[in-house]
């Protein structure tokens, strides 16, 4: 049935995202970016007729952001929204105002589509999946390449299945709750940029060095990425703070695609974090001691019973009828003190890999590069993210605060482990 | 290109190393710049205030009408409606009005609405049928319109890089405030044969005391130093 005849789909937002919404500030939203570089340049007319192919297929993503009076809920958009010229300001803040009329944006530039996504639409893996597909329908309608609809594209002519609309994490709640690490960590901090504008600074890095140096030491690519960024921290943190006594704990939370772990094929959020870190106050790590923790706490951390019982608080809270039946203006000023106070400041930063891009055969030609970007935090100034496309590894740091602290230690870091690593920035 | 501190290589034709920020040169390599990650240009839309402001103006429209309508039944006549008419329109020009445009400069707003005060003014001196406005109402409001209007003018366009010409302008506006006490002591006496006598001499002692002080301190590059240091925030 077309959109413009049936009534608009609706949905609740799943239990990641119920957050969200409440944490916006002005200048501030909690947002990531997926795009995609191709050999030529993008045509925008195609690529607004590409997304408007695809739009029906995820309804869950071509929504605006809604409120009744107990809660914010997703309504489909009748038509997709238009592309837009990108700009010198990746995850430029996404105001309340502007996700109440479209929580994505489809950017283009040169030959680069970019995705921008709210995060109470979707998270990583369900974005890459929207940002795959409009990439393969661009290039369906640029070349006219038949291109399969595999590896997490999806085909535009079906419906959409309800298994890609369910919250997850309703289903997979444990019983029991795992305690709350809410021990104070060390906070990055910065001149803040008067406009908040995001600088951007991507690592190069050959991917099959990169696989084989973290084989080497026995760990993951996250487990090596993550201990080289706890190092850099903690040596900010020693330079910051001589007195050992008096530094706090360095921890660094590592998003988990519980897909993984529980199978299911939904495209909204089904995320929980592993927070893995070290206390200074014990004495200096070197860079394999860092490994092995990280590795072992990973190990630790990430198994299906552990993070059921992460997220069960959450979806627990969120089922209580008391705090259902709470005025939406009410719950909001509290749930973004909850957010502030156990949310962000329970670690110095995210990190999060969405690991090796596959796509169709058809399409690797075609693609010449592909980057996943997170937004600063709300209040601190650092985040981490990384993809693997086409041989290349992209690693992705960003503040809004003018000194480049983290970046300026950890890429010569990897350049003093042996690896070759190209620097690109956006800075003004 | 290689950064030589940080030992990462860098997008081609870039002037500095994103990390330390050491400059890039190298006297024998022209290299063709790269396209930048992203476009120029930041995307900013600028807000436009016209929903509020067209809101605003019915709010201000609304209690006008209303008195004149309830005057006119009650009286007949335009009678106390008038007052608070004049003190709406004054209060819309002084503080709607500016914000319709997009860069209002305050050097042609300002004496719109120092004009539109006194005109109010006007009104309730014939009104009441008073006799002030000529002998008070008109020099002391224009003088204080003038100190203001030239305060305006210079700090937006004599100040530039010399932030200290801020002390100088408002230093010289407090001693001309202190010497309009004086004005008013003197109007006072001849339009409402008030006898108080040299008050304004109190006023004109504290703000020409204030004044001086801000251009000594304008004057002397030292103090202004050790001042800026005991005070910046």
């Amino acid at each position: 049935m077309e959109a413009s005849t049936r009534p608009l789909r609706w949905l609740r937002l799943d239990n990641a995202a119920l957050i969200f919404p409440a944490a916006l500030r002005r200048h501030w939203s909690n947002a990531f970016r997926i795009s995609f570089s191709f050999t030529e340049s993008v045509d925008p007319a195609l690529l607004q007729q590409a997304l408007d192919r695809i739009a029906p297929r995820f309804p869950s993503m071509v929504v605006r952001l809604r409120r009744s009076a107990f809660w914010y809920y997703l309504e489909e958009l009748p038509q997709a929204p238009a592309v837009q010229a990108d700009v010198n300001r990746p995850l430029r803040t996404m105001s309340m105002r502007e996700v109440q009329r479209c929580a994505i944006r489809v950017l283009y530039y040169r030959d680069r589509i970019a995705v921008e996504f709210f995060h109470a639409v979707t998270d990583g893996t369900g974005g890459m999946v929207f940002a795959k597909s409009l990439a393969a329908e661009y290039l369906r309608l640029r070349h006219g390449l038949d291109i399969p609809c595999v590896k997490g594209v999806l085909n535009p002519d079906e419906a959409p299945r309800d298994g890609e609309l369910a919250d997850a994490f309703q289903e997979h709640a444990g019983p029991l709750s795992a305690p709350r690490d809410d021990r104070k960590v060390f906070r990055l901090r910065g001149t803040t940029e008067p406009d908040r504008f995001l600088h951007q600074t991507c690592g190069v890095l050959d991917s099959a060095a990169l696989h084989q140096g973290a084989k080497e030491k026995g760990v993951s690519v996250t487990a090596y990425l993550c201990a080289l960024l706890l190092q850099s921290i903690l040596e900010i943190q020693a330079a910051e703070q001589p007195r050992r006594t008096r530094r706090k704990n360095v921890r660094i939370q590592i998003p988990v695609n519980l897909r993984q772990l529980y199978g299911g094929e939904s495209l909204r959020n089904f995320v929980a974090v592993a927070n893995i870190g070290v206390d200074p106050r014990l004495g200096d790590y070197s860079f394999d001691e860092l490994l092995h923790l990280v590795h072992h706490q990973m190990k630790l951390a990430i198994t299906p019973k552990n993070m059921a019982a992460i997220f069960a608080p959450n979806v627990r809270d969120e089922r209580n009828v008391l705090l259902k039946a709470v005025p939406l203006f009410i719950k909001n000023p509290i749930m973004r003190l909850v957010f502030d106070r156990i949310g962000e400041s329970v670690s110095c930063l995210s990190f999060s890999n969405l690991g090796q891009l596959e796509l169709p055969e058809e399409m690797q030609p075609l693609v010449r590069r592909a980057e996943f970007i997170l937004g600063a935090q709300a209040s601190a100034p650092y985040n981490a993210s990384c993809l693997s496309c086409g041989g290349k590894t992209y690693l992705n740091v960003v503040r809004n605060c003018r000194e480049p602290k983290l970046e300026s230690r950890l890429f010569p870091t990897l350049v003093r482990q042996g690896f070759a690593v190209r620097v690109e920035s956006n800075d003004r | 290109m290689y950064c030589v501190k940080c030992g990462v290589e860098l997008q081609q034709g870039a002037k500095k190393c994103p990390l330390c920020g050491l400059r890039v040169y190298h006297p024998e390599l022209a290299e063709q710049a790269e396209a930048p990650l992203y476009p120029r240009g930041s995307g900013e839309e600028t807000l436009a205030h016209s929903g509020l402001l067209f809101i605003l103006s019915f709010l201000f429209a609304i209690p006008l009408i209303l008195c004149l309508m309830v005057d006119l039944k009650l009286n007949g006549e335009i009678v106390w409606s008038g007052i608070v008419g004049g003190a709406l329109l004054t209060g819309y020009v002084a503080l709607c009005l500016p914000h319709w445009f997009q860069r209002a400069n305050p050097v042609v707003f300002f004496p719109l609405a120092a004009a539109a005060a006194l005109c109010y003014c006007l009104y309730l001196c014939l009104h009441f049928g008073g006799h002030w406005f000529l002998s008070f109402a008109f020099p002391v409001g224009g003088a204080l319109a003038l100190i203001v209007e030239t305060v305006i003018v210079l700090l937006r366009y004599a100040v530039g890089a010399q932030k200290h010409r801020i002390l100088y302008i408002v230093g010289g506006a407090l001693i001309a405030l202190g010497a309009l006490c004086l004005l008013i002591e003197f109007l006072l006496r001849v339009s409402f044969s008030i006898a108080m006598r040299w008050w304004s001499l109190y006023p004109l002692a504290a703000l020409g005391l204030l004044g001086l002080m801000l251009i000594v301190i304008a004057l002397s590059p030292p103090l202004r130093r050790s001042l800026h240091k005991k005070f910046f925030f």
